[in-house]
Parts: structure tokens; C-alpha cells; sequence
């Protein structure tokens, strides 16, 4: 299990836990279910939000928020 | 016979076309307002349904879901959960983009179980097939069990069929729910209905989840007693329900999308945000943009206002000779008719500027200026998505104040609403001119010219002030709400010219009448003052200067 903000860029893995509420349920509704396949697709410079591709779009959250976010972590297939 | 009168709502995620769809549907005949009491914009719009049904068409602020997450989001909540509403419609178009399928369902099924008539227009069909997502129209119809009709809203195509799906709709019958969560929640929903005296499963499910349902006082002390009396924590619940959901489309999305072969288009957006997104030269592509940007608007909008100007002083000749002398002649010359031509003048600069953010924001760039500025401007108590408003309130404050209802966080909407206005908006900048042309010399600076360097550094002090009290007031407006940065990065698209164009005109009419109403208001009070001032010495130096630069001079302070 990794955090989502260490993961680097093209990192795969699918949606675990996310361990704030409030986060959780806006992240729910855009389609972060568990067991959804993410993968980082973006960083922002100067350690700003990062970007990852779920269920064919891109979303971008800020690094504090993807450190409550549980992932596990997917092998390349 | 009189015609049927119906009220259509357009509802769907932000970025699926809702606007477009909005557009082709209503044409010109649109009208702006506002949501009583909060800076959201109401767009609503008529259409010929038929040739016996006219309806009207409200077009609700995008929203991911009826979990409202900022002031616009909740207008659409409020707008679908409230029978009583003014607006309530009779049927709900939901408008979703066929590559993010997914996710649009997402809010097309909370709306089904609200009971309504609903029916999906669906975007981008072509789009997804290129990206290798195949979508059967006709199972997808048969599995949500409503309509379902293809279109393509910038083309204008599949239009008449959305019509008539919305006519067959009009008088359907209520339906199963998608998700009954009288079923996960058991025995629960019915005593909230009961407490909420309003027999509505879904309805009541939401209020359950603390939120907060318009037109109807809420017994939240009985909800609150039934959620503990039953163990439910109302964020679990919620949070329960939505994976539930989520499985349930995930079914839906199995049997009715296919995936086939993509033909590069991810390929294309991943290799420009190489460009747009470095730590280096994403930040010097868009000052170069912001540059050009200005640049172009200052000296394509030159030529219309000075055609404007020539027109309004021609206008006053001729008012003020062919009116009787006195003071109704000089009230309508120097009050009214200044007042009108400086608030006119400005309409070039603002219609280019706001064309040109229209078409950023199109393009999905704007996103990404978003993205790579969230870092900085957080430091500052602002948020990503105030770079908009920012940037807008170089052409005029008033509707760049509007663009902040975007904005989750309280705080950092606030902030961003009281420092917009400190961005130099064109209307200040015949004032700067005149300042310029009258303290600093024509000379030459280090090989640039001298006074236009001044002009550049008036607008950097207008940027660097509004950043610097932005950073104060962070301290000062005390919030507990926890700030989020939650967003969509759209795929990179060719922007739509009628999207523009509408943006432009929008833009421009909340100019022209809601701040211009206030702008010949003040124009005549300041007329009255310099009418009625003392002393013959300042009549010299008003004739001289102020003439121009009072009207101008009203509507930026």
C-alpha cells in the first residue's frame, strides 16, 4: 500500500482507502471508487497539485490531499 | 388554442457541453439573471418545442452530483430537490459526455431517483468512438430505462430527436428508482419522509445527509435523532451510497460500452501538457500568452473606441445644439450622454479580452494555468480557479466577480472577490494615460520608451496589491472550512466560435446593464457636483481635464 502524492509519474495502481471524510465523499462522486485503476499521469511544478487518469478522464487534486489516499500499487501488464 | 407551457432543466457535469447544448437549443433568446440573494448567474432561455408546446429552458450551473461542493453546485441541487421551486421542472435533460460516460451517469441516476422525468442527451458520441470507446445507444436506453438521444450539440445535430424525446417525456409516468435507498437504508427513508412530511425517497436520503434541501424547513433535530437511533452517521451513509451506485452503473457501463482502439487523441493533450505543464517554460508560456493577450487587446480595441469617442462627441454637438440652453441641456449633454459614452467606449476592450479568456477557457488550457498556479496563489489565501476571475478583472470587475462562484471554499472565494477589483480594469487605464502624459516626459528608459514603462509598472502595482491583500486578509477572515482543489482537466479541443461569441455577449451585457446602471447613476450625481461646484478656477481645469476622465474615472472607483 502507497500514498497516492509518492507515487511518481505513470505509476499505476488502484483506489484503496482515503483517510478524511469529507475528501473521501468528493473523491467518491468523480469516480475514485475502491478498486477504480488510477494512474499519476501529471505533477504540477514546485510541488503543487498532481494530476492522475481515472476511469478515462484526468483529475488533478492538491499533494496534501493525495496523502490520505490510499493506493495499491499495480504492475504493468 | 392556447400553446402548452413546460419548463425544461439542463443539468450535467462541467465540460460535457451544457452550455453548447443550451445555446442551440434557445439561440439568442436567452436571458441572464441572478439566483436571489447569491452572485450565481440564472441563464434561462426559450424554445419551440412543438407547434403547440412552447417550453422554458433553465440551464443549472454544471455539477459532478446533488452533494453540492460550491454556490453553483448547489443552485443545481436546490433547483432538482424543490417541487415548490419557481423553476422546478417537468422534465430534466442530462447532458453527458460519451467519453466520460461514467461519471455523468453518476448524476443522471441521483436524478431518476428524485422522481422526475428525465431524459439524456448524449455528447461527444463521435469523440469517444475515435478514443476507442464504443457506446450502444439502444442498450444504454434499455438498461437506465429512459430515453436516450445521440447528439452532437455543436453541431447542432440530433437536436429535433432531443425534442421530441423531451414531448414523450413530458407526461411519463414515475418510475423505479435506479438505486432504492429505501432498501439499503431500511425502515430508515420512510420515517424521513414522515419527518419531512414529503413523500420523496431520494429527497429524503439527501436530507439525511445533512444537506441542506431549499423551500422546506427541515426538522434536522428529528433526522439527527432517527440517524442515531439507527447507528447511521450520515457521511458514512452517503459515502456508502455512492460506491453502491457507482457498482450498480458499473454494470450499466459493462454491458452497454465497448472498448475498441483509440486513435491517439490522449497521445496528442499528454504531449502539449509536456509543454504547458514544465516547472520552467509553462510558467513563461503563459506570462508570453498574458503579454500578447493584452497587447492585442489594447491596440485591436483602439480603432472602435476611437470611433465610439468621434461618435458620442457628434452626438453631444448636435444634442446640445439642438436642445434649448439651460440646465436640462447641459443635465443630458454632460450627465447623461457622457455617462453613456464612457461606459460604451469600454465595450471593445472588455468584448476582446473576454474573447480571448473565453477561448483560453475552451480550449482546456485554462485548466491547466489552474494547475500549475494553485501552489502559489494558495500561499496566498487564493485557489487555482481564482486565476480567472483575476485575469477577467483586467477587463472588468464586475463580471470577473461573477466567475468566483466557482471557487468551494468560502474563504478563498471572498478573498478572491475583494482583490479582483484591485487588477487594473481598462476602464482605469484612459485615467493612467492621462496621470502618465501629464508627470512623466517623453523620454526613453534604458531603450524603452519611458512613460509606457510607467503604464506597465501601473499594472504590476494593481497585480502586486492584490496579491499583498489577498496574503492579509488570509489572516484576517478566520474560516474553519478546509479549502479543497478538486478538478477536471479537460482534453485539449478546438474551441467552439459560437461559444465565444455567446461568452462575449454575455459578458458585455452584464457590463453594459448592471454596471452601467450604476455607472450613469454616479455620472449624474457627479455632474450635479461639478455643476454646482464653487469657484470659477476649477471650472478652468475641469474643462480641461475632467471632461474625459470623470466618466471614465466613475466606474473603476
Amino acid at each position: 500500500m502507497q500514498k497516492l502524492a509518492n507515487l511518481a509519474i505513470g505509476t499505476k495502481g488502484e483506489m484503496r482507502s482515503i483517510s478524511d471524510s469529507d475528501l473521501e465523499q468528493k473523491l467518491l462522486e468523480m469516480g475514485c471508487t475502491p478498486g477504480e485503476k488510477i494512474e499519476v499521469v501529471r505533477k504540477a511544478p514546485f510541488g503543487g497539485p498532481i494530476a492522475i487518469l481515472v476511469s478515462s478522464y484526468v483529475l488533478s487534486i492538491r499533494k496534501d490531499d493525495a496523502l490520505k489516499i490510499d493506493v495499491k500499487l499495480l504492475k504493468d501488464e | 388554442m392556447s400553446k402548452r407551457k413546460i419548463k425544461i432543466a439542463l443539468a450535467g457535469n462541467p465540460n460535457s457541453g451544457k452550455t453548447t447544448l443550451f445555446n442551440a437549443f434557445t439561440g439568442l433568446k436567452q436571458k441572464v439573471g441572478n439566483y436571489p440573494g447569491i452572485t450565481v448567474e440564472k441563464k434561462t432561455g426559450k424554445s419551440n418545442l412543438s407547434a403547440d408546446i412552447d417550453a422554458k429552458i433553465i440551464d443549472l450551473p454544471g455539477t459532478y452530483s446533488l452533494f453540492p461542493k460550491s454556490m453553483d453546485e448547489e443552485v443545481a441541487q436546490q433547483v432538482l430537490c424543490n417541487s415548490t421551486d419557481q423553476d422546478y421542472p417537468d422534465v430534466t435533460i442530462i447532458i453527458a459526455d460519451a467519453t466520460n460516460l461514467r461519471r455523468s451517469i453518476f448524476l443522471l441516476t441521483q436524478v431518476i431517483d428524485l422522481n422526475m422525468n428525465v431524459v439524456l442527451a448524449l455528447n461527444m458520441v463521435d469523440i469517444a468512438t475515435k478514443k476507442g470507446i464504443l457506446v450502444n445507444v439502444d442498450l444504454l436506453s434499455e438498461a437506465l430505462a429512459i430515453q436516450v438521444v445521440a447528439i452532437n450539440a455543436r453541431k447542432s445535430k440530433g437536436i429535433e430527436s432531443l425534442k421530441e424525446a423531451i414531448i414523450n417525456a413530458i407526461d411519463e409516468k414515475p418510475k423505479q428508482p435506479f438505486l432504492d435507498v429505501s432498501k439499503i437504508f431500511k425502515g430508515i427513508i420512510e420515517k424521513a419522509n414522515v419527518i419531512r412530511g414529503i413523500e420523496n425517497n431520494y429527497a429524503s436520503f439527501l436530507a439525511l445527509c445533512k444537506q441542506k434541501l431549499s423551500g422546506e424547513v427541515i426538522n434536522r433535530c428529528a433526522l439527527n435523532q432517527l440517524c442515531k437511533n439507527n447507528d447511521i452517521i450520515p457521511e458514512r451513509a452517503q459515502a456508502k451510497e455512492t460506491v453502491k451506485r457507482y457498482k450498480a452503473i458499473d454494470k450499466i457501463i459493462q454491458l452497454a460500452v465497448k472498448k475498441g482502439k483509440p486513435e491517439g487523441k490522449y497521445q496528442f493533450t499528454k504531449k502539449v501538457d509536456d509543454l504547458l505543464i514544465h516547472p520552467f517554460f509553462g510558467y513563461v508560456i503563459f506570462l508570453s500568452i498574458l503579454f500578447l493577450l493584452f497587447q492585442a487587446v489594447f491596440s485591436w480595441s483602439a480603432y472602435p473606441m476611437e470611433l465610439i469617442d468621434s461618435l458620442f462627441t457628434n452626438l453631444s454637438i448636435i444634442t446640445a445644439n439642438a436642445m434649448p440652453q439651460g440646465m436640462l441641456n447641459d443635465l443630458v449633454v454632460n450627465g447623461i450622454l457622457a455617462g453613456l459614452g464612457g461606459i460604451v467606449i469600454f465595450v471593445p476592450q472588455i468584448a476582446f479580452l473576454f474573447a480571448f479568456i473565453a477561448f483560453l477557457e475552451d480550449t482546456g488550457y485554462m485548466a491547466r494555468v489552474s494547475f500549475i498556479t494553485d501552489k502559489l496563489l494558495r500561499g496566498v489565501g487564493l485557489n487555482g480557479r481564482s486565476i480567472i476571475p483575476l485575469l477577467s478583472g483586467a477587463a472588468c470587475a464586475v463580471p470577473a466577480i461573477m466567475s468566483a462562484r466557482t471557487i468551494s471554499s468560502w474563504k478563498e472565494r471572498l478573498i478572491t472577490i475583494m482583490v479582483t477589483p484591485l487588477m487594473s480594469c481598462s476602464a482605469r487605464l484612459p485615467v493612467y494615460t492621462l496621470i502618465i502624459a501629464m508627470i512623466i516626459p517623453a523620454e526613453d528608459f534604458l531603450g524603452f520608451n519611458l512613460q509606457g514603462l510607467v503604464l506597465m509598472v501601473f499594472y504590476l502595482i494593481g497585480f502586486v496589491s492584490a496579491i499583498g491583500v489577498a496574503y492579509l486578509m488570509k489572516f484576517i477572515i478566520k474560516s474553519k472550512e478546509r479549502s479543497y482543489y478538486i478538478m477536471e482537466m479537460p482534453s485539449y479541443k478546438i474551441p467552439d466560435w459560437k461559444t465565444v461569441v455567446y461568452a462575449i455577449i454575455e459578458k458585455v451585457k452584464v457590463f453594459l446593464f448592471d454596471a452601467g446602471k450604476i455607472i450613469i447613476a454616479v455620472s449624474i450625481v457627479l455632474w450635479f457636483l461639478s455643476s454646482f461646484a464653487p469657484g470659477k478656477k476649477f471650472e478652468q481645469i475641469e474643462q480641461q481635464w475632467a471632461g474625459k476622465a470623470r466618466c471614465r474615472n466613475a466606474h473603476c472607483s
